[in-house]
């Protein structure tokens, strides 16, 4: 469970970055209730709009340590490892199989793939993220480099980011070209 | 046609021109500043309906003549998150209709849209329903006001 949620913060990071490109292609969020009680959150912006608002982050969220399951993870631990990752050639990288889950991070055509799958067939998180976008967000020292995230997000392609499925909700996060009609004409 | 009517018959054409060219600078400025529209509705049975709209001028001036709030640390934040926001808002204006934010769950809905020249803030829950319809340009008038 704590490398799923270490994969959903690792994705809320870079998903929140990945707004950063100074185009008109939309950024969208969506979540779904699974358990039958028909919630839902659905974000849209575009690119564009959320890279202006990155400066305004500066200095204030760049600092610290990311927390996972209540445990403080060292950036420059999560720095060493990525930058073994990235200049090795493509393949499979991180296999980890214990009683909870399967945890698989490969890198292949550009991207650093993440695939958890709880055993017991609960959660199941399928993440792609482009290999710059993950440069810039993890080159920033102590802090994040906000110009070079959205530097990096100009040049990421249209697609999905991040699915999550699990026993409680299904999480979509994905950059297309224009935005999606609401899923109900009028609450 | 005497020399005191023709000054007579410019003065009058003059004025016409002035006060129709005032009268319609005036409809113009009004129409463009839009409507803020305010409405919230008591679902319960013996609940009421409140419908407020005013016209965006009346926004834009107040937004115009009311002082800043004299606390260093709020104008501070102010003033670092206003550009941002006020270029979030110029943007704002050139997208087209959309939902940029939908969330529904037990409790009710949220809504935020674009609708036309407005932002609409929809909120519904069993109880009640509340629109809340603000012009785009009031709200860049303001983030411009916050900037200063």
């Amino acid at each position: 469970m704590r490398k799923l949620l270490g994969a959903l913060v690792l994705a809320s990071v870079t998903g929140s970055a990945s707004a950063a490109a100074s185009d008109d292609r939309w950024i969208h969020l969506r979540v779904d209730d699974a358990g039958g009680e028909n919630g839902r959150v659905d974000i849209q912006v575009p690119v564009g709009l959320v890279s202006t608002l990155l400066p305004a982050l500066k200095g204030k969220h760049g600092h610290g340590a990311i927390h996972v399951d209540g445990n403080e993870v060292d950036m420059a631990e999560i720095r060493g490892y990525w930058n073994a990752v990235r200049s090795a050639k493509d393949g499979q990288y991180v296999t980890v199989r214990d009683d909870d889950s399967d945890v698989r991070i490969s890198k292949s055509g550009g991207f650093l793939r993440v695939t958890v799958d709880d055993r017991d067939g609960g959660s199941r998180v399928r993440m792609k993220m482009p290999i710059s976008l993950v440069d810039a967000v993890l080159a920033g020292g102590d802090t994040l480099d906000v110009d070079a995230v959205g530097a990096a997000l100009a040049k990421i392609p249209t697609g999905e980011i991040l699915t999550v499925d699990d026993e409680d909700s299904h999480v979509r996060v994905w950059i297309d070209g224009e935005a999606a009609p609401a899923r109900e004409d009028r609450p | 046609m005497k020399s005191g009517e023709r000054l007579a018959l410019a003065v009058i054409l003059g004025l016409v021109l002035l006060v129709g060219g005032s009268t319609g600078a005036a409809a113009y400025a009004w129409h463009r500043a839009g409507t803020v529209r305010i409405a919230v509705h008591d679902a319960q049975p013996d609940g009421s309906d409140f419908t407020m709209s005013l016209p965006g001028i009346l926004l834009n001036t107040a937004i115009a003549i009311c002082p800043m709030p004299n606390d260093p640390e709020l104008n501070a934040r102010l003033h670092e998150a206003a550009p941002a926001l006020r270029e979030v808002t110029s943007r704002l204006s050139t997208l087209p209709d959309v939902v940029f934010l939908d969330v529904k769950n037990d409790q009710g809905t949220i809504r935020v849209e674009k609708q036309g020249a407005d932002l609409l803030i929809r909120v519904v829950s069993p109880q009640e329903r509340v629109e809340i319809a603000v012009p785009i340009e009031s709200v860049r008038k303001l983030m411009r006001k916050l900037e200063v």
